[in-house]
C-alpha cells in the first residue's frame, strides 16, 4: 500500500486521514508541529519564503523518517505564492536526497481531465461509490471539528476554568481521530457538544467579542499562532473565527466551480477599502473586518506569516478601516523567530485596551467615542 | 491639464508609452527625477514597515509629483499578460497609495491593466477617452503607440553594449537578473549597474529576443505565474545559450514576494548549468562599501576562472 503524507494545517489531519484511508491507501501523519519541525523547515527554505512553505517542509522531512514513500500537496494559479509550493518543495526535497513521489493536486477549475487522471492512478478505491463514501465520511468528522471549535471559543470566556475547555477539546479530538464509522462520528460529536452545553456558565459580564481573521494557515494552525485562540479565550475574550477549514472547502472546491461569483458579496463589502482580489486571503481580510466594525464587535486580531503579500496590502488598507468604522486591529505577523512571551504580551496590551475602552464607553462617558483608542 | 508619472516600479517598462501617450494627447507630462534618498525617504516615511522597498520608493516619487501635477499616474497592473499576474502589491496599488496618503485622492488618474483586458496601450487609450480626450487626438495617438518604444531603463545598458562593440571590450559578460525596478532604479540599487559595467559587459532580462519568449519558462514542469519570474527564466535561458555569460548577479529587494520562490528556483537552473551565481539584497539600509566589495571579489572569481578552463 502506497504510504503517502501531507503537510499539517489545522486539524485537518483528521478528516485527510479518514479520506486516504477509505482510498486505499495508508497515510503517514507526521508529527504535529513542534519547534524541531519549524528547524528542519527553516533550514532548507529559501530564507524569504513564507513561514507556511517552511513548516510545510518539515512536516515531510518528519513523515519521510516515519517512513512515507509520496507527498500529497495542493497548488494553484496565483498570485499567492502557495500555488507554486509543491514545485519548489519537490525540488528541494529532490536535492536534499529524498527523491519520492509528489503529487500536487490542482483546483479543478484549470485542470478537470488532469486531476481525474491523478486521482485515478493514485487512489487504488477509486469507484465513485468508495469516494463519494470517503468525502462524506471526511467532511462528517471536518464539520464535527468545526462546530466543536466554534462552540468552544464561545464558551471559553464564560466558564471558570478555561483550561477545562481546551482539555475536552483534546480529548475530542483523539476520540474523533479513531472513530471510522459514520454513526460513531454522529454520536462522538453529538455527546461531545451535548458535554460543552452542559458546563455551567458565569454569567456576570458579557465578553469582549474579537474577531480572529488573517492568513488561512496562520489561522487554522494552532500550533504556530501559539494557540491564539485558546490564549485569547483564557483572557474573557469571546473568539469569532472567520476562516474554517469546511468553509474554505466549501469556496474553494465546490463554489469555484458551480458558484464563480462566490467572492462578490466580500468584494462588495471591502470594495471602499480595496477595490479587487489581491490574492489569498487579503480581500476576505478587509471585508471581514470591515464586517466587525459593522456588526459592532469589539476588536480584530490579524495573523500573517511574515513577507505575506496578500496580507501586507490588507494590512495597508486596515487603519483606514479601523478609523472610519471605529474598530481596533491588532495585527500579528509571526515568523521562525516569533516567541509566544512577545505575542502574549501584545495580545494582553491590546485586551486591556479593549476591556478599558468598553468600561469607559459604557460608564458615564454614554457613547462618545475615544479617539485615541479606535485606531492601533 | 498636467500629469505627473512616477519614474518607479514598472516605468522601467512602460514610461517611454506613457510619456509619449500623454504628450500626443496634449496633456504636459513631469516625470519624477531618478530615486535619490529624498525621495526614497519620504516614501518610507509614510508606508508601513512591511511593504517592499520599491513600493516605498513609488510612494515618495508620488509625494515628489504631488505639488506640482494636477494628475498623478498611477498603474494598477492586474495581469499584463493573460495566464501570469505581476504581484498582490501591484493589484493592490491604488488603495495602497489611497491609503496611505489619503489627501492625494482626487489627483489620482488610475490606468487599470487586466484581469481581462490586458493590454497597456488600449487601457491607455480608454483612459483617455474618459477623460474628455478627443477622438482625433485618440486616433493619432494609437498611432503613435505602435512605434517600437526604447525602454526607460535599457538606454542606459544599451550605451554601455555600443562602447563594448566599439572595441573597449571586456572580459567578461555578467547576465544581470532581477525585476526592472531593481536593476535600473540606481537609487535603489546604488549604482550596481554602474558599477558593474565598469567591470564586465551586462546583459539584463529585457534585451530578451522574441525568439526566446516562452523557451525557459516553459520548460518549468509547472507554469509559472508571475510575468517577471517568467521574464527572468526565459532571459537564463538566452543568456546561457546565446549569450554565454560568465556570471550571473541576481538583484532583489528584501522580502520581494515573488522572488523568494522563483529566485531560489533560478538560482538551481543556474546552479545546475555550472555558471556563479552572486545574489545581492537591497533595502533601505544597503551600504555602498560592502557592495563595492562583494561586486569586485564577485568579478576577479569570475576573471580567475576564466583563465583557469
Amino acid at each position: 500500500m502506497l504510504r503517502v503524507t501531507f503537510p499539517h494545517i489545522g486539524n485537518s489531519y483528521i478528516p485527510f486521514r479518514t479520506l486516504m484511508t477509505e482510498l486505499g491507501l495508508d497515510p503517514v501523519i507526521p508529527p504535529l508541529i513542534s519547534q524541531k519541525t519549524i528547524a528542519l523547515g527553516t533550514k532548507m527554505a529559501p530564507e524569504f519564503a513564507c513561514f507556511p512553505l517552511k513548516i510545510n517542509l518539515g512536516n515531510f522531512i518528519e513523515a519521510i523518517e516515519m517512513g512515507a514513500d509520496a507527498i500529497f500537496m495542493a497548488g494553484g494559479v496565483g498570485p499567492c505564492r502557495f500555488g507554486y509550493y509543491g514545485e519548489l518543495q519537490r525540488q528541494i526535497l529532490k536535492e536534499k536526497g529524498y527523491d519520492l513521489e509528489f503529487l500536487v493536486l490542482e483546483a479543478p477549475k484549470t485542470h478537470p481531465l488532469e486531476l481525474w487522471d491523478k486521482i485515478k492512478r493514485y487512489f487504488p478505491r477509486h469507484q465513485l461509490h468508495d469516494i463519494g463514501r470517503a468525502i462524506s465520511l471526511a467532511w462528517l468528522k471536518a464539520d464535527a471539528l468545526d462546530s466543536f471549535d466554534r462552540l468552544a471559543n464561545q464558551i471559553r470566556p464564560r466558564v471558570e476554568r478555561a483550561e477545562f475547555i481546551d482539555e475536552l477539546q483534546d480529548a475530542f479530538y483523539n476520540t474523533l481521530d479513531q472513530a471510522c464509522l459514520a454513526k460513531d462520528i454522529k454520536k462522538i460529536s453529538f455527546e461531545a457538544l451535548e458535554e460543552l452545553k452542559a458546563i455551567p456558565l458565569k454569567m456576570k459580564k458579557s465578553p469582549l467579542k474579537i474577531v480572529l481573521l488573517g492568513e488561512i494557515y496562520m489561522v487554522l494552525e494552532p500550533r504556530v499562532n501559539f494557540q491564539i485562540e485558546r490564549m485569547l479565550g483564557a483572557m474573557g475574550a469571546e473568539v469569532y473565527r472567520t476562516i474554517y477549514f469546511t468553509d474554505w472547502v466549501r469556496d474553494q472546491l465546490v463554489f469555484s466551480i458551480i458558484k464563480p461569483d462566490w467572492r462578490k458579496k466580500l468584494s462588495l463589502i471591502a470594495k471602499p477599502y480595496l477595490g479587487n482580489f489581491v490574492g489569498g486571503h487579503g480581500l476576505e481580510t478587509v471585508a471581514h473586518t470591515v464586517e466587525a466594525g459593522v456588526n459592532r464587535y469589539d476588536g480584530v486580531v490579524e495573523l500573517a506569516p511574515f513577507t505575506c503579500m496578500p496580507e501586507i496590502v490588507a494590512m495597508q488598507a486596515l487603519p483606514a478601516v479601523s478609523h472610519d468604522l471605529s474598530i481596533p486591529v491588532l495585527p500579528l505577523i509571526i515568523d521562525e523567530h516569533s516567541g509566544e512571551a512577545g505575542v502574549r504580551t501584545r495580545v494582553e496590551a491590546f485586551i486591556d485596551l479593549l476591556t478599558h475602552k468598553n468600561y469607559r464607553s459604557k460608564s458615564k462617558l454614554g457613547g462618545r467615542k475615544l479617539e485615541a483608542l479606535s485606531g492601533y | 491639464m498636467k500629469i505627473g508619472i512616477p519614474r518607479a516600479l514598472l516605468y522601467y517598462w512602460y514610461g517611454s508609452l506613457w510619456e509619449r501617450f500623454w504628450n500626443e494627447c496634449g496633456w504636459e507630462v513631469e516625470t519624477s527625477p531618478p530615486t535619490d534618498h529624498r525621495i526614497m525617504k519620504s516614501g518610507i516615511d509614510v508606508a508601513i514597515d512591511e511593504l517592499c522597498l520599491p513600493v516605498k520608493v513609488f510612494l515618495g516619487h508620488v509625494r515628489y509629483l504631488a505639488p506640482t501635477v494636477e494628475r498623478i499616474l498611477i498603474p494598477h497592473l492586474i495581469k499584463v499578460e493573460r495566464d501570469a499576474y505581476i504581484c498582490p502589491k501591484f493589484m493592490g496599488l491604488p488603495d495602497l497609495v489611497r491609503h496611505t496618503l489619503p489627501e492625494l485622492k482626487p489627483q489620482l488618474q488610475i490606468v487599470r491593466v487586466g484581469p481581462k483586458q490586458v493590454d497597456m496601450a488600449e487601457s491607455l487609450l480608454r483612459l483617455a477617452s474618459s477623460n474628455g480626450v478627443s477622438k482625433n487626438i485618440i486616433n493619432k495617438a494609437k498611432k503613435g503607440l505602435r512605434q517600437p518604444m526604447e525602454l526607460p531603463g535599457l538606454k542606459a545598458v544599451k550605451a554601455f553594449q555600443k562602447r563594448n562593440l566599439e572595441g573597449d571590450f571586456p572580459e567578461l559578460t555578467i547576465g544581470v537578473l532581477g525585476h526592472p525596478y531593481c536593476l535600473y532604479d540606481a537609487g535603489l540599487n546604488l549604482n550596481t549597474l554602474q558599477r558593474l559595467d565598469k567591470l564586465a559587459a551586462l546583459v539584463t532580462p529585457e534585451m530578451l529576443p522574441s525568439h526566446y519568449q516562452g523557451v525557459g519558462s516553459g520548460k518549468l514542469p509547472k507554469k509559472l505565474f508571475w510575468t517577471m519570474g517568467k521574464l527572468q527564466f526565459d532571459a537564463v535561458e538566452w543568456m546561457l545559450n546565446e549569450v554565454k555569460v560568465d556570471g550571473f548577479v541576481q538583484l532583489v529587494t528584501f522580502a520581494c514576494g515573488p522572488e523568494a520562490i522563483v529566485g531560489d528556483l533560478l538560482e538551481r537552473r543556474i546552479r545546475e548549468a555550472g555558471i556563479p551565481f552572486l545574489r545581492l539584497y537591497f533595502e533601505e539600509h544597503s551600504g555602498e562599501a560592502g557592495l563595492i566589495t562583494r561586486l569586485e571579489a564577485f568579478t576577479d572569481l569570475l576573471k580567475y576562472r576564466r583563465r583557469a578552463c
